[in-house]
């Protein structure tokens, strides 16, 4: 399960469900509860505004990486996340603030102390100048490009992952980068204020205030923050009636011959008769489901994706519960469950 | 003085649809056109290249290349260079970067390179970083206006909190500011007079660019969605009664 849940610090205001884009989430009991289909997108982590959600993303970079966090103004938006970052990884941190009237001169200014510092990532924000200095400070480091992200994580390999927009095919794609050193722009969010000095363009970088000696204070206390593997160890609950090993879901708008034809397929198929549209909010988990016209809504979707093999008749192959499915069975619904009538 | 323009084609932004059904943008109308954010760019080449009494060249590097330029030719780019290799539709923004810089080397360099924040599409705004650093010039970013003094060029630019005014030597590449440039419209009249302006198509391998293009490396797709997706593979009942019977669920 990508995230968990501390249960002593969640208060139930759900600011997690208005942020999630998966639905992965419910609040259950004044208590957050999280789904699998989770995508580790860390989007709740962000919202949440207890602290109460903890991001699985294994710090495995820990004592390696450095995190060098560049904004060009007080008020940072990327400030939090950066700091985020480099705590999930127990990365070094510092931070440094830039002129941006000259792109080029900021650049090669960073260049100097990037390499001075030993950082291994380097994050501006993907606004105003930041762009520019970000693509023309990996040209000079010859590092990886990691442009235009909402978040950045370090998985298992040691490897950076982000989340980020593309214009063809999905919206947001998680973007995968090779170990080393990278320089990357974060999408400011929010207000956050950025402690840093500014860095001289055009000259040799001096002594900078950097945030190492504010976390290795902070360390104890965060250390605090981790609580037992159990106090947070959260499954995706199932009801008493999610039970059935074989499930058949028949939509109520079809016509009567194509319902009887449904029916008598989940009689062969020896299957509990589900309502699609009373789903919502609960979990199954059958080793078969069958949908008959079923046209998939998000709960729909979220509450079935559990299942082992799911079967889906449907008339439209763009229908979003498609994208749940092992086995498609395009066309009349009808003709279709007639023919595995047959074949059963 | 030499002043050349790098532009790009983008899905036109005004045809591009939303499906809710696969919940991604539908692209299936939307022709190439010219990425609305270098239109800044061409203006300000216009008008330095009208200050300098000099002309102003343009490339574009990548699908559509042609559509773009066509559009380009309106601002009075002349000549217009397309990169229509296919090596450039797989490229990121350093190759793309690299094939732009080949190009430019190839037409006899630039003193003054114009660039347009971004891409109206994905929009890194990467490319003018890493344009100047494989032609080896200075970068200015969110240009507003150009002038021309002793040094070279004088620039007005969005800083932080405030227009900031600095000058450069060239060669330079100059970002030009996403807003704050008044931009002449685009009429029928121009585009007809444009039209009459020829493309010069160039493969990578006629500029010189390196093979293969530059690229970071970068890996979109997370592997946790390729774990989970399912097959969905379309069958027929006989096939299907077949897959659950090898699966053992029947």
């Amino acid at each position: 399960m990508p995230v968990s849940v501390d249960l002593e610090k969640c208060d139930g205001t759900a600011e997690c469900l208005k942020a999630c884009a998966f639905n992965a989430l419910e609040v259950r009991d004044g208590k957050c509860v999280i789904f699998e289909n989770c995508v580790d997108c860390d989007v709740c982590v962000r919202a949440c505004p207890t602290d109460a959600i903890i991001s699985s993303t294994a710090p495995v970079a820990a004592g390696k990486a450095r995190v060098l966090t560049v904004d060009f103004e007080d008020e940072s938006g990327i400030a939090r996340v950066a700091e985020r970052i480099a705590r999930k990884a127990e990365a070094a941190s510092s931070a440094v603030r830039i002129d941006v009237a000259n792109a080029g001169d900021a650049a090669q200014a960073l260049a100097e102390f990037a390499r001075t510092e030993g950082a291994t990532l380097i994050i501006l924000p993907h606004a105003g100048a930041g762009d520019a200095i970000a693509s023309r400070l990996a040209a000079t480091l010859n590092a990886t490009l990691l442009a235009c992200c909402s978040d950045i994580g370090v998985d298992e390999d040691g490897a950076l992952r982000a989340r980020r927009p593309r214009y063809r095919g999905v919206v947001e794609v998680t973007s995968r980068c090779p170990a080393g050193l990278t320089v990357a722009t974060l999408i400011p969010r929010g207000v956050t204020h950025f402690a840093a000095t500014t860095l001289p363009t055009g000259a040799k970088a001096p002594a900078l205030q950097t945030l190492a000696p504010a976390l290795q204070t902070l360390a104890p206390a965060l250390q605090t923050l981790a609580p037992a593997p159990e106090t947070f160890a959260q499954e995706a609950p199932i009801e008493p009636d999610t039970m059935a090993r074989r499930v058949v879901a028949i939509a109520a708008d079809l016509d009567q011959a194509t319902t009887e034809a449904a029916r008598a397929c989940a009689k062969a198929l020896g299957a509990t008769v589900i309502d699609p549209n009373a789903v919502a909010g609960r979990s199954y988990a059958p080793d078969l489901y069958v949908a008959f016209g079923v046209n998939g809504s998000t709960e729909h979707n979220t509450a079935m994706r559990r299942a082992r093999v799911i079967v889906v008749f449907v008339e439209d192959e763009r229908a979003p519960i498609a994208q749940i499915a092992d086995y498609l069975l395009i066309g009349s619904v009808a003709d279709h469950a007639r023919a595995l009538l047959a074949a059963l | 003085m030499r002043i050349a323009v790098c532009v790009t084609a983008v899905p036109n932004p005004e045809k591009v649809a939303w499906d809710r059904f696969r919940q991604v943008l539908d692209l299936q109308d939307a022709e190439p056109v010219l990425n609305p954010l270098d239109r800044n760019a061409l203006e300000l080449a216009g008008q330095l290249a009208k200050k300098t009494s000099s002309t102003f060249f343009t490339i574009s590097a990548g699908p559509g290349a042609s559509s773009a330029l066509r559009e380009a030719a309106v601002f009075g780019a002349d000549p217009l260079i397309a990169l229509g290799d296919p090596l450039l539709e797989q490229a990121d923004e350093r190759g793309v970067a690299a094939a732009l810089a080949a190009a430019i080397r190839h037409a006899g360099s630039a003193d003054v390179v114009l660039c347009g924040a971004s891409s109206a599409s994905f929009g890194s705004g990467a490319v003018p970083g890493f344009l100047s650093a494989y032609l080896e010039a200075g970068l200015l970013s969110g240009v507003i206006d150009i002038a021309t003094d002793d040094n070279g060029v004088s620039v007005a630019s969005i800083g932080t909190t405030s227009l900031v005014r600095s000058s450069a030597t060239p060669p330079v590449v100059l970002a030009a500011a996403p807003y704050g440039i008044a931009v002449r419209t685009i009429s029928p009249l121009l585009l007809m007079r444009a039209a009459k302006k020829p493309i010069v198509d160039l493969t990578l391998a006629a500029i010189g660019a390196p093979n293969p293009l530059p690229s970071s490396g970068v890996l979109d797709g997370s592997p946790e969605a390729t774990r989970k997706k399912r097959a969905n593979e379309t069958v027929d009942a006989i096939t299907l009664v077949a897959a659950l019977r090898d699966r053992a669920l029947l």
